[in-house]
């Protein structure tokens, strides 16, 4: 799979390698969005592939899409105009509109490659799936299976009463 | 929306520091509402510290807090969920609480203590000789502490026969922002206690919540409530008479003496233990140690004034109403003679006529005093906070005087145009803040300036909620001044502008209004006069006429409370809200002789 990031073909590109051993090709700026991989590239250089052992194929392709989207955001070109601000956050949220699964995949990508942006976007994405809802509204978005019984539930709700009156 | 293939498919399993992020994004509440999902994610949401404490620390704010004392809040008690619990139903009383009487000012001032609040009486005094960087003399009112699971106790202060003593009660928040505080007697249930059991009523949250039984039906969760017990006579329904006299005899009985580490300890850190240059200091840990050990007799105190790890049982009704009946002749003397004293009498006739009819204020009123004190087998002290829709002239609460009371002040923020808002303090004569050779003191007034937009323009207020003259001339919460601060004046000021060797400049004068002799003690005049803004930040108003000068200064509560003198309270019940009009200084009868304002 290959990421385009820049047309700029000058540009070092790096090989990572997915938990189920797919090979990814990325320019090095949208490697540099990560500074587990920053890190790693600069200790090692480009010219052996790095392997991430944690994150799987389709998770690793997110997460590079939206490094590489975001990379280019950086970049001016002359013949383009600049992405907007609110067009970031559009394609952001259009990003993190995916499976609450998927979510916390990403979390854990996110936070083992160090991509402090993706992160926060995902804490976000997590976070409104959960303000302002009820115990039966979460576990109805978030498919969290209730295995309380009702008097556990009435014993629970009981003791954090001091919060909701 | 594809499910990946992914190992991680539940939020449970996200490490701790990520789900710390995510709980960082939302409400205390919602993380509540998450721990209710499932078993695992309440087992992880009720041990885990690290999800709670970013909610501690904002449900702090904005308040000065001690930031640095948290973690010693935090190992004082079971969870930082259970801190959170206290932090949540206390910190709306920090603030300023004033009441009407007596007229001098009656200003409390609530603060964090030590995984506690403390409400401590600002006295009316004279300005220190460090001027406005003086401490203040206070005195305890009252504290609320946290138990170590974050249930609440209240300790009320005060002195009786030259001792002092604690009155333990019962606190109870509000759910919403509560501006009144109110000191009640309260029938406890006593034979049903289940500790925790979901209690509601007519007036907020239970925050001890053990006096209700309430039946639930799962659906209609928090939504119906079916309440089995409520107050069929609340307190606020006796007779004013009935009231205090209930007050003051119960007192007593649930007083006890304070433990020696408690008198001794802290309680809130003082100003030079503050100093982040201290906090690793020996100073710092020994004064951490002082407090912590206050707070554990303090809540043995409690413990034993009812049963070891039993909730608040308060007194024997039955003990009460004999050592009532002591007092009067029988509860119907005491009920009569409130009936009588409270309300003109009623003409002969009309009590005849009513008795055919209907029963009588005061047979209603002997009725309601003895329903009270059957109500249960037992009765307790209870701080109650409330939100009532209060009225006010200008920036001053409208009260009754007939409650046991506290009223808040609301916060004056300060904002563009509005940067004099807040809390000052004032002294007549000038220079700002020097007390003069020729005088023993000068009387320190403590000043509310606020802002009011009206079709006139925008005025600056400073209303009056304490001054420390001998014998009051105008009421408290009076404006002292106004000021239209957008009608510029060409007033010279008359007097000298150099303080300390330094000139002052004047940045601003407006023209205002200064507080005159009127129609009587309630109704004063005004006169005009000039507000001069100076670079340094000081402010002085003048008035024209008699060339009077009030100079003020911004002042930093807190930190002068902390740098101040624990002096001694007044009984119990007097000290929580003196309802006795009174034009001098009941406070403390030892600031020595006090020079007499010299307003005109």
């Amino acid at each position: 799979m290959h990421f385009q990031g820049s047309p700029n073909m000058a540009e070092k590109r790096v090989k990572l390698i997915s938990s189920d051993n797919d090979e990814f090709e990325v320019d090095e700026a949208v490697a540099f969005e990560s500074e587990t991989l920053r890190n790693m590239i600069q200790d090692t250089g480009t010219n052996v592939p790095i392997s991430i052992p944690n994150v799987s194929s389709d998770i690793l392709a997110k997460v590079l899409e939206y490094c590489s989207y975001h990379a280019e955001t950086m970049e001016t070109h002359d013949d383009k105009p600049p992405i907007t601000d609110a067009q970031i956050r559009e394609w952001d949220a259009d990003f993190v509109d995916v499976h609450p699964a998927t979510l916390y995949s990403l979390i854990l990508a996110a936070n083992y490659l160090n991509i402090k942006n993706l992160l926060d976007l995902i804490c976000q994405a997590v976070a409104n799936n959960i303000r302002g809802k009820t115990a039966v509204e979460i576990r109805k978005i978030l498919h969290i299976q209730d295995d309380f019984t009702y008097e556990e539930e009435m014993e629970i709700r009981r003791e954090t009463k001091w919060a909701f009156d | 929306m594809a499910r990946p293939s992914s190992s991680s498919s539940s939020l449970h399993d996200l490490p701790d520091d990520v789900l710390v992020l995510v709980s960082a994004c939302i409400d205390y509440r919602d993380l509540l509402h998450l721990s209710f999902t499932c078993k695992k994610l309440h087992e992880l949401c009720t041990s885990s510290n690290k999800l709670w404490m970013p909610h501690c620390r904002m449900a702090m704010l904005p308040s000065q807090p001690p930031q640095d004392l948290l973690p010693h809040w935090r190992s004082a008690v079971e969870s930082a969920k259970a801190l959170l619990r206290f932090l949540i139903a206390v910190k709306p009383l920090i603030g300023i609480w004033v009441h009407q009487n007596p007229e001098l000012g009656n200003l409390v001032y609530v603060t964090w203590g030590f995984v506690s609040v403390v409400a401590c009486r600002i006295i009316p005094q004279e300005l220190g000789p460090q001027g406005f960087d003086s401490g203040l003399l206070w005195a305890p009112v009252f504290e609320i502490l946290a138990n170590r699971d974050g249930t609440l106790v209240f300790f009320l202060h005060g002195r009786e026969r030259d001792r002092n003593f604690l009155y333990p009660g019962r606190f109870k928040a509000s759910s919403r922002k509560p501006n009144v505080l109110l000191l009640e007697a309260e029938p406890l249930l006593k034979t049903i206690h289940l500790r925790e059991s979901p209690s509601f009523d007519s007036t907020g949250e239970d925050s001890g919540g053990e006096d209700q039984v309430t039946i639930f039906c799962k659906g209609s969760m928090g939504k119906k409530k079916a309440v089995v017990a409520a107050d069929p006579v609340p307190f606020h329904r006796l007779a004013f008479g009935d009231r205090r006299r209930l007050l003051e005899e119960l007192a007593p009985q649930v007083r006890v003496p304070i433990p020696p580490q408690a008198t001794s300890g802290p309680a809130f850190l003082s100003s030079q233990e503050r100093k982040p240059s201290l906090a690793t200091d020996d100073g710092f840990q020994r004064q951490i140690g002082l407090m912590s050990e206050r707070r554990i007799a303090m809540l043995r105190t409690y413990a034993n004034s009812t049963e070891p790890g039993s909730p608040y049982r308060g007194v024997d009704s039955a003990t009460l109403v004999r050592s009532m009946c002591a007092a009067a002749e029988s509860l119907d003397a005491i009920a009569k003679t409130s009936s009588t004293s409270d309300k003109p009498a009623s003409t002969v006739q009309n009590r005849d006529s009513s008795r055919v009819n209907s029963p009588s204020a005061s047979e209603m009123k002997r009725l309601q005093l003895q329903e009270f004190l059957k109500q249960e087998k037992a009765v307790g002290l209870r701080l109650q906070a409330t939100s009532w829709r209060l009225s006010f002239y200008r920036a001053w609460p409208i009260m009754h005087d007939n409650r046991f009371a506290l009223y808040k002040i609301p916060v004056q923020k300060q904002s563009e145009g509005r940067e004099h808002a807040g809390l000052w303090g004032g002294t007549f004569g000038w220079p700002l803040g020097r007390p003069t050779q020729e005088k023993l003191g000068v009387p320190l007034f403590f000043l509310l300036l606020s802002y009011d937009e009206n079709e006139e323009g925008l005025h600056l207020i400073a209303t009056k909620i304490l001054e420390g003259t001998h014998y009051v001339l105008h009421p408290n919460g009076s404006a002292m001044f106004t000021a239209k601060i957008n009608e510029p004046s060409s007033e010279e000021f008359p007097f000298d502008m150099k303080s300390e060797g330094c000139a002052l400049d004047i940045v601003k004068t407006s023209q205002g209004e200064g507080i005159a002799n009127g129609y009587g003690f309630r109704y004063p005049g005004s006169k005009p006069g000039d507000l001069f803004e100076f670079h340094n930040g000081a402010l002085a108003f003048v008035w024209r006429e008699s060339q009077a000068v009030l100079s003020l200064q911004r002042m930093d509560l807190q930190s002068l409370l902390e740098k101040g003198e624990k002096v001694t309270a007044l009984p119990p019940i007097s000290n929580f809200a003196y309802l006795t009009k009174s034009y001098s200084n009941v406070f403390a009868g030892y600031c020595g002789p006090m020079a007499t304002a010299e307003r005109k």
